[in-house]
């Protein structure tokens, strides 16, 4: 009961509230159980959701998001856009230091950049970061940044991966071994690395912030599911784990020391199809669908009935989510009837999704669902492997998809939706949504690119190159002893800011 | 005895290649290209072939299967795709944990099925004993096994750590300790198979001629178990230890899991998420060289306990 009651208080409480509900303390170490895909500590590398929140401690980035993807300094402490927005200067701290002693500097900072965008490095940042130009040293602790283009998403970018800074002498000194030989400047060093078991960091004591971090250390330990996570955790074993799913919580309510915090955004779901290809560049066929799904069914069935549902690819609370979005009404007899009428009764349509996901039960649900108002869905398995590729290179033609949000609105937009998007697998294309989205990328004035992107977003909902779904709630389950922790839009942990009551 | 082995070693050899080849064209046909969940999320269908080609996925699969195998038979199992460490490394870290694993499950279930099942003081107990244990042995999967004693012994009785492994460095307690849980899990199976083995072939023995010729001569019972019994029935169980180490790289991949443990069968898991191609060759290879060996050693401790299979060979 007690555990009930506690993730009610802490579900209504903002941020800021529970990050000062006591004094930090300072000492012993956090015990994270995480179920491990981690492959490589190298930030240049780096693809998987789970390393971030791993070399966010080792590392820092140049900026940093705030809990509304707002930006703060980091090791960039300010940034001046000049050239009509085509050069950015950033200034950098001073006086800071790798875990190898050698210097952060501008040196530092254009060996990264420049490592990131070397085409032979095969760097997982590489195509993000295609705007840049040229990274120039103008002193010591200044550098500049030419754009081809004014791109004001750039800081975002610096926010995350691709503004992680990693020793260039590490690099030198570990060649291709730098994955298991991180060195960053971050609050927590790197420790010992057993694969399958554990990853161990300890405290940097010489860090540049004063007084930070809290924690001696913080072990990320494997566990085989969330089931052995939460019952190592009733037993003290583990201090936090994140990803929960509603139906995993219901174990972790039963302990009284487990505290439950949902996730800020969620990460979201629709039904995409291949817009411009038969039968999808029908529009009565898209209306059929979208009216023809029944999506709180799909949230009650998948998410416990805790997911948001929503007409929006993003969620409440960012300065870019417009309120009035074409809404698609679950109507089955008005969805078998436009069926009928437009003489798509009886059409065969494939629905792809990787094996043994949550897409796939996504998938069987449209099944019945489509099949219901006369249409013939036919399920495909792709494997796991095959699928984003497929599914980005557009050979995949219907299939339920899932995002996560990006710390600037060009960056889930532009991406998706414009014509040139890297990830436009849906084939949309509406020359007037270019001409905004190509707009609303260089200005750096917020209330105009807001009423450019709620334009953008509008069309796109009226349009139906997908269904949107809504957004899944995940949990972060820690002890009561762990203090300091605020959820972020992009579910990665902040683990840097977190203390224990006792260690 | 050298004839025996030479001639069994001249088989394998063909035996590992066409084993080999059969798990190079299955891993390599059935699993898609790695270079997808190499690149992540922000990966272009462009990157993505290119990167496949890289990595010499476009060429046919023969000449790709001649570069491996050459490869690996100098010495050089190649890098890993997703960590970027040598595999070799990769192994020599993760095998020792795996023999050790496997050595205590086999040498515990041996020794366990064949003193146990021979003890007649006792026969009503240790035969319910045995026969709850087999049942739960042979039925209960190890992936459930492992997490009910987690839940028992860990959770509730708080008695053990639930992580299963400590290294050696940090002292030997700490190792054995968190080493109980997951021997106990592989064991199970291995002990009720071998006791049914052993159950059945003790009956046979036991009618036979000359166990009634000593007990005749007024031989206690203990003895003539373990004197007479044991030895005599041990022969067929050797032979189907030896046929059941292959079902034991199963049972180590998911006792491994389950417990956190970073052996090889852990290692396979991990390679087989990330399509990390030269990792699950490498261990398949020495998944397929390591079982021949120890199907070998168990034809030949065969033969040294039995005198008739030496004399024929």
């Amino acid at each position: 009961m007690a555990a009930v009651s506690g993730f009610a208080i802490v579900a209504s409480l903002p941020a800021v509230a529970l990050a000062q509900d006591t004094q930090p303390v300072t000492g012993g170490t956090l015990n994270v159980g995480f179920i491990s895909d981690v492959r490589t500590l190298d930030p240049l590398q780096s693809s998987q959701w789970t390393e971030r929140q791993i070399l966010f401690l080792i590392f820092d980035t140049l900026l940093e998001t705030e809990a509304d993807f707002s930006l703060k300094p980091a090791l960039a402490k300010s940034w001046e856009f000049s050239d009509d927005g085509k050069r950015v200067v950033l200034k950098l701290q001073e006086g800071v230091k790798f875990h190898d002693g050698t210097p952060f500097n501008a040196e530092a900072v254009k060996w990264n950049l420049d490592a990131r965008l070397d085409p032979k490095g095969n760097s997982s940042q590489l195509k993000l970061l295609e705007g840049v130009k040229n990274v120039e040293v103008l002193d010591e602790f200044t550098v500049a940044i030419d754009m081809k283009e004014p791109y004001p998403p750039l800081l975002a970018l610096f926010a995350d991966r691709a503004g992680l800074m990693a020793s260039p002498a590490a690099a030198k000194k570990y060649g291709s071994d730098v994955g298991s030989n991180p060195v960053g400047t971050g609050p927590f060093v790197f420790g010992e690395w057993v694969r399958g078991s554990r990853i161990a960091l300890t405290k940097n004591d010489s860090y540049w912030q004063k007084g930070m971090p809290y924690l001696d250390g913080i072990t990320f330990h494997d566990i085989p599911t969330n089931v052995v996570g939460i019952q190592r955790m009733a037993i003290g074993e583990l201090d936090f784990i994140s990803q929960l799913d509603p139906l995993d919580t219901r174990l972790s309510k039963a302990s009284p020391d487990i505290e439950l915090v949902p996730s800020k955004g969620g990460v979201w779901y629709s039904y995409q199809w291949r817009w411009d290809a038969e039968p999808y560049n029908k529009p009565e066929l898209r209306q059929a669908i979208a009216h023809g799904l029944n999506r709180d069914r799909i949230n009650q069935i998948i998410w416990a009935g805790q997911g948001k549902i929503s007409d929006s690819f993003t969620p409440d609370g960012l300065w870019w989510t417009p309120t009035d979005l074409v809404h698609y009404e679950y109507d089955p007899e008005k969805a078998s009837k436009i069926v009928a009428d437009s003489g798509l009764k009886g059409t065969t349509i494939k629905l792809a999704a990787p094996s043994g996901d949550t897409l796939r039960r996504f998938a069987e649900l449209a099944k019945e669902d489509l099949d219901a108002i006369g249409l013939n869905i036919e399920l495909e398995p792709v494997p796991q492997s095959d699928y984003y590729a497929k599914a980005v290179s557009g050979e995949i033609r219907f299939t339920p998809m899932r995002w996560t949000q990006r710390a600037d609105p060009d960056g889930l937009i532009h991406y998706l939706f414009s014509s040139k998007g890297t990830a436009n697998s849906t084939g949309y294309k509406n020359d007037q949504v270019d001409k905004w989205i190509d707009e609303a990328r260089v200005i750096s004035d917020q209330a105009r690119r807001k009423e450019l992107y709620e334009k953008i977003q509008r069309q796109i909902s009226a349009d139906l190159p997908y269904m949107p779904v809504g957004f899944s709630v995940e949990f972060n389950a820690m002890r009561n002893t762990v203090k300091g922790f605020a959820p972020m839009p992009d579910e990665i942990p902040r683990f840097r800011y977190v203390w224990k009551t006792q260690a | 005895m050298l004839a025996l082995v030479l001639s069994r070693i001249a088989i394998m050899v063909p035996n590992v290649i066409v084993l080999t080849f059969l798990l190079f064209t299955s891993v390599t046909s059935f699993l898609g290209t790695p270079a997808a969940i190499m690149l992540g999320e922000n990966a272009s269908p462009q990157s993505i072939a290119e990167l496949n080609a890289k990595l010499g996925f476009d060429q046919p699969i023969l000449s790709r299967y001649w570069n491996w195998i050459s490869a690996a038979l100098s010495g050089d199992l190649g890098r890993s795709y997703s960590t970027q460490q040598p595999v070799a490394q990769m192994i020599a870290d993760a095998l020792p944990l795996t023999l050790e694993l496997a050595s205590w499950a086999i040498l515990i279930a041996f020794l366990g099925a064949t003193l146990i099942n021979s003890a007649t003081f006792m026969k009503k107990l240790v035969d319910r004993l045995t026969a709850a244990v087999s049942i739960v042995g042979i039925t209960v999967p190890n992936f459930f096994l492992g997490l009910l004693l987690i839940y028992l012994f860990s959770v509730q009785l708080r008695w053990l750590p639930t992580t299963g492994w400590s290294p050696w460095s940090r002292g030997a307690g700490q190792h054995l300790i968190h080493m109980i849980l997951p021997v106990i899990t592989l064991t199970t199976f291995y002990f009720s198979s071998f006791t049914l083995v052993y159950k059945a072939e003790y009956q046979s023995v036991k009618g036979s001629l000359y166990i009634q010729a000593a007990r005749s001569k007024g031989l206690s019972e203990a003895r003539i178990s373990y004197r007479h019994i044991l030895p005599n029935s041990i022969l067929p169980l050797i032979t189907y230890a030896g046929l059941s180490l292959g079902q034991l790289v199963g049972g180590a991949v998911v006792t491994e899991t389950v417990f956190s443990m970073p052996g090889m069968g852990r290692l396979l898991v991990e390679a087989i998420s990330s399509r990390d191609f030269p990792v699950m060759l490498s261990v398949g290879m020495v998944i397929i060289v390591g079982v021949m060996i120890l199907n070998l050693v168990a034809d030949v401790t065969y033969s040294l306990v039995n005198p008739l299979v030496r004399t024929s060979a």
